[in-house]
């Protein structure tokens, strides 16, 4: 028999006199990869943090290479052998690279040495052989969201590591840095190391996993392998009977129409180091995907259109009048909304309620006069935004800092939906959120086009963004290389397109 | 070496804003000497200046105790009760035939109260500013129960030394405020617990998962808060020869206001102990210098107000450029060419 890395018994956990774990039990063998799959708020990164030392009160057993734990605090857990990478992030702003890395494991009991802590972090990337793709002293405010989620990787195994759980690491990672991420999981498994690994793409989870365990609900659905299940078959596991309705994706109408009225337009705009001069239309009732790799410039734009970057050549142009936004307020008054790519490092006000969260921006445009917010005005908004996104739970006095990580996010979506805006760009729609809510979330953007307003979408999820435009833009390297209809393109030829092979007989027309 | 466009622009426009928030508040302070002393003859008189530092000492140790609070995200109102109740502790001790056991005895109920603001804020986790009101009110309250609301007139040799002496010119005070200063630089910045500090300060839930033991060290701030302005009454004592319950009503906005002056956050995690001795012999300066220059008394709070107002308009200005620097590079992922080239580079500024 396998030597068992992880037994958990019977584990339960409960918050006040709401269980949100009941009765796990699992065990993992050294050098196993399980997936934890599991709808928003099925219980899975609350499994995470007890192991993670965060929940002392839980009850049941849990053993690591056979001897009982108890997990008291992250250090006793670190202690164990157990690494986590948590869903939010744990950088702290202010501070460097390193000195994050090392937080918490600084060496010595009294003294702090700066120049050690660089010279111990230099070591350790040497050592592990992964490259944190920013220098060392760079402050953490100032890298990108990619750049974070190594760095919390390179933090997680700066110990030695038995047990390493993962929650949704893939969430911010491009397409090359996953491989990479995967070749690492697997050296760590070669070297005896099991992983726990969280992810909502399911495909990614049969690529890489031995065996999957399922939650629903805080509780164990399955632990099966990962060789004789296929994705439907996990969806359909995680979300019980509700998946047919929940997977029902509305038949893509094309809205695009040539008489459709530009709301917003960008001509020749350029900004920071990586955009020049690009041009776009967002028409009224249509989708416009903006495709492209990652670093291509696709969040700057996102950003320049609305307020959020300061736009250094070219203009903007809403509704026939130029513009220019001096911050994402000016260009919300103006009904032009942003929901960015980094919504946890933007912020909610994690104390504050669902209703107060979801409110928020639409506070000055919509809900009250001179100042004044008539309270069932405000609850009756966030109660049609909950059900609409199928925010859980539901009760509109939740607190959002103990809501799941995807139903986080669902609250920021709601956000922007409740200012009613002309213009809604949104940067990576539905990272972090399960498949059932994905397609609600892609019915909930058609509606809102629709409904009149233009969408501009951004997605490293390609099949999402093919699936959801009524047009596409193209981005390589800061410029726009293609722009036309859907319709016009087969998915293969937009693969090809993003990826910047050179562009030939494309039936849209090409920018220069 | 690879050198990119970013690896070069970044850090020369960064580094060049890091240069001016480092030294910005010592030039407007040497500007304002300089022109407090051309302005009027008394203000550059030696003993006057000598006297500024005599003055303004205790209040700078209590910003010292204020700072690493505010640091880690917390603040306390309390510290004028605390430094009463250290000073009318000090008296009563001094009266009673105690001696010099006075100065560890009102070090002591400041290090005590401070541990019970420390206890509510980390482990109740009730906000420090409704805890340390309630506080302040409370020891005042209980202050003039016990003394009746009499001040005790009495004082130690030790005491008198280190409130009122000199060595040569240099007031002691002043020179218990450099070493107050001292200490609180080596702690933030040369032990782990001012590493953590700082790290609760930034962001006190990253910290927590990250195995920082948040609570101690919240704990541990407040405890050391409450030291320094024990420490700030006996000095008081020692200068005013009496323990008066009714003493020290100013000291915690006048505390919390150097530390804003001298850049520390009050949502924590930002703030630079050099830049609190700045903003003490600053405002020090700007009142005397007042004085001196016949300006009614009742014209020094709005002076006052508008330094702090600039200092923090200042302080927003300067992060905005920094944060606008930074971003020209670009906010979405460098590709790793790129980050290599930065790593090569070498330099990079760091706000601290
Ligand atoms: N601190 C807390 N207080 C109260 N309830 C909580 C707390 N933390 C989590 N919960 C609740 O526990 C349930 C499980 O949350 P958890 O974060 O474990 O979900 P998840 O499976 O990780 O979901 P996601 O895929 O969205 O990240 C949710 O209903 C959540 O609202
Ligand atoms: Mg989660």
């Amino acid at each position: 028999m396998t030597h068992q890395r992880l037994e958990i018994e019977g584990l339960c956990k409960s918050f006040g006199s709401t269980p949100v774990l009941e009765d796990i039990s699992l065990s993992i063998a050294a050098g196993e990869v399980r997936a934890l799959i599991g709808q928003n708020g099925a219980g899975k990164s609350t499994l995470v943090k007890t192991l993670a030392g965060l929940y002392p009160d839980f009850d049941g057993v849990v053993r690591v290479d056979g001897r009982p734990v108890l997990l008291r605090s992250p250090r006793s857990a670190r202690s164990e052998g157990i690494a986590v990478i948590h869903q939010e992030f744990s950088l702290v702003p202010g501070m460097t690279v390193a000195e994050n890395i090392l937080l918490g494991r600084e060496p010595g009991r009294v003294v702090y040495r700066p120049s050690r802590i660089r010279r111990l972090v230099a070591e350790l990337v040497d050592r592990i052989g992964i490259s944190v793709g920013a220098a060392l002293d760079t402050l953490v405010d100032d890298v990108g969201p990619a750049i974070r989620q190594r760095i919390e990787i390179v933090k997680a195994l700066a110990d030695d590591v038995s047990l390493l759980i993962m929650d949704e690491p893939t969430a911010r990672l491009s397409k090359s840095e996953r491989a990479e991420l995967f070749d690492l999981m697997a050296e760590l498994t070669s070297r005896g190391v099991a992983i726990v690994f969280i992810s909502h793409y399911l495909d990614e989870v049969s690529d890489v996993t031995d065996s999957i365990t399922i939650l629903r609900n805080g509780r164990l659905v399955e632990t099966r392998s990962t060789a004789d299940t296929s994705v439907d078959t996990m969806a359909s596991l995680m979300l019980g009977v509700s998946f047919q309705r929940a997977l029902e994706q509305e038949e893509g109408v094309d809205r695009a129409s040539d008489d459709s009225e530009v709301v917003l337009r960008a001509e020749r705009i350029s900004s920071g180091e990586r955009l020049h001069g690009v041009s776009l239309n967002l028409r009224r009732g249509e989708i416009l995907g903006l495709a492209g790799l990652v670093g291509a410039g696709r969040t700057r734009v996102c950003r320049a259109l609305t307020g959020a970057d300061r736009i250094s050549s070219g203009a903007l142009v809403l509704q026939g009048r130029p513009v220019v936004f001096g911050s994402p307020r000016a260009a919300l008054s103006n009904g032009v909304a942003l929901i960015p790519e980094d919504r946890r490092w933007e912020g909610l006000g994690m104390e504050a309620t669902i209703a107060e969260n979801l409110s928020l921006m639409a506070l000055r445009s919509r809900l009250g006069r001179f100042g004044f917010v008539p309270r069932r005005r405000v609850s009756a908004l966030a109660q049609g935004l909950v059900e609409q996104l199928q925010i859980s739970p539901p009760a509109l006095d939740t607190p959002v800092g103990t809501l799941s990580g995807g139903n986080q996010q669902k609250v920021l979506l709601g956000k922007a939906l409740a200012a009613r805006p002309d213009v809604l760009v949104i940067d990576q729609p539905t990272a972090g959120v399960d498949i059932g809510t994905k397609a609600q979330i892609h019915r909930v953007l058609r509606r809102l086009a629709d409904a009149g307003t233009a969408v501009l979408v951004v997605s490293d999820d390609v099949e999402e963004l093919y699936a959801l435009s009524d047009r596409v833009d193209v981005m390589v390297r800061g410029a726009v290389t293609w722009s036309g209809r859907r319709s016009q393109l087969d998915y293969d030829r937009l693969l090809e397109l993003i990826s910047g092979a050179t562009v030939s007989g494309a039936k849209g027309h090409q920018q220069p | 070496m690879v050198s990119t466009d970013a690896a070069r622009s970044r850090p020369g426009r960064a580094a060049h804003i890091e240069r001016l928030r480092r030294f910005g508040l010592w030039i407007v302070l040497v500007v304002v000497v300089v022109v407090l002393a051309v302005a009027s003859p008394t203000f550059r008189d030696v003993d006057n200046l000598l006297n500024v530092l005599q003055q303004n000492s205790i209040i700078g140790i209590v910003a010292c105790g204020m700072a690493i609070m505010m640091i880690s995200g917390g603040f306390d109102l309390s510290v004028g009760a605390i430094g009463a109740s250290s000073s009318v502790l000090g008296a009563v001790v001094a009266q009673a035939g105690g001696g010099d056991a006075a100065i560890p005895a009102g070090i002591g109920i400041g290090l005590l109260i401070g541990a019970i603001n420390g206890f509510f804020v980390a482990r109740v986790r009730i906000n420090a500013f409704v805890t340390t009101f309630a506080m302040a009110s409370v020891v005042a309250g209980l202050l003039f129960v016990a003394t009746t609301a009499q001040s005790t007139v009495a004082s130690s040799p030790a005491i008198d030394l280190l409130g009122a002496g000199a060595v040569g010119p240099i007031p002691i005070v002043f020179l218990v405020f450099v070493a107050a200063l001292l200490v609180v630089w080596l702690l933030l910045s040369r032990t782990k617990f001012g590493h953590y500090v700082y790290s609760v300060g930034g962001n006190a839930e990253a910290s927590r998962l990250s195995g920082v033991p948040v609570q101690a060290v919240q704990l541990l701030a407040f405890v050391l808060g409450g030291g320094f302005a024990g420490l700030g009454g006996i000095l008081l004592l020692g200068q005013t020869q009496v323990g008066q319950p009714s003493a020290a009503a100013t000291w915690p906005l006048n505390a919390i206001a150097i530390c804003v002056v001298g850049g520390v956050a009050l949502t924590g995690g930002v703030g630079r102990i050099a830049d609190v001795f700045a903003a003490t012999l600053l405002l020090g300066v700007i009142a005397n210098g007042l004085n001196q220059l016949d300006v009614s008394s009742y014209w020094q709070p709005a002076v006052t107000g508008v330094v702090i107002l600039g200092a923090v308009i200042l302080d927003q200005i300067n992060r905005r450029r920094r944060s606008a620097a930074v971003r020209a590079v670009d906010t979405s992922t460098p590709t790793l060419a790129a980050a290599v080239a930065t790593e090569e580079s070498g330099v990079h500024p760091t706000l601290r």
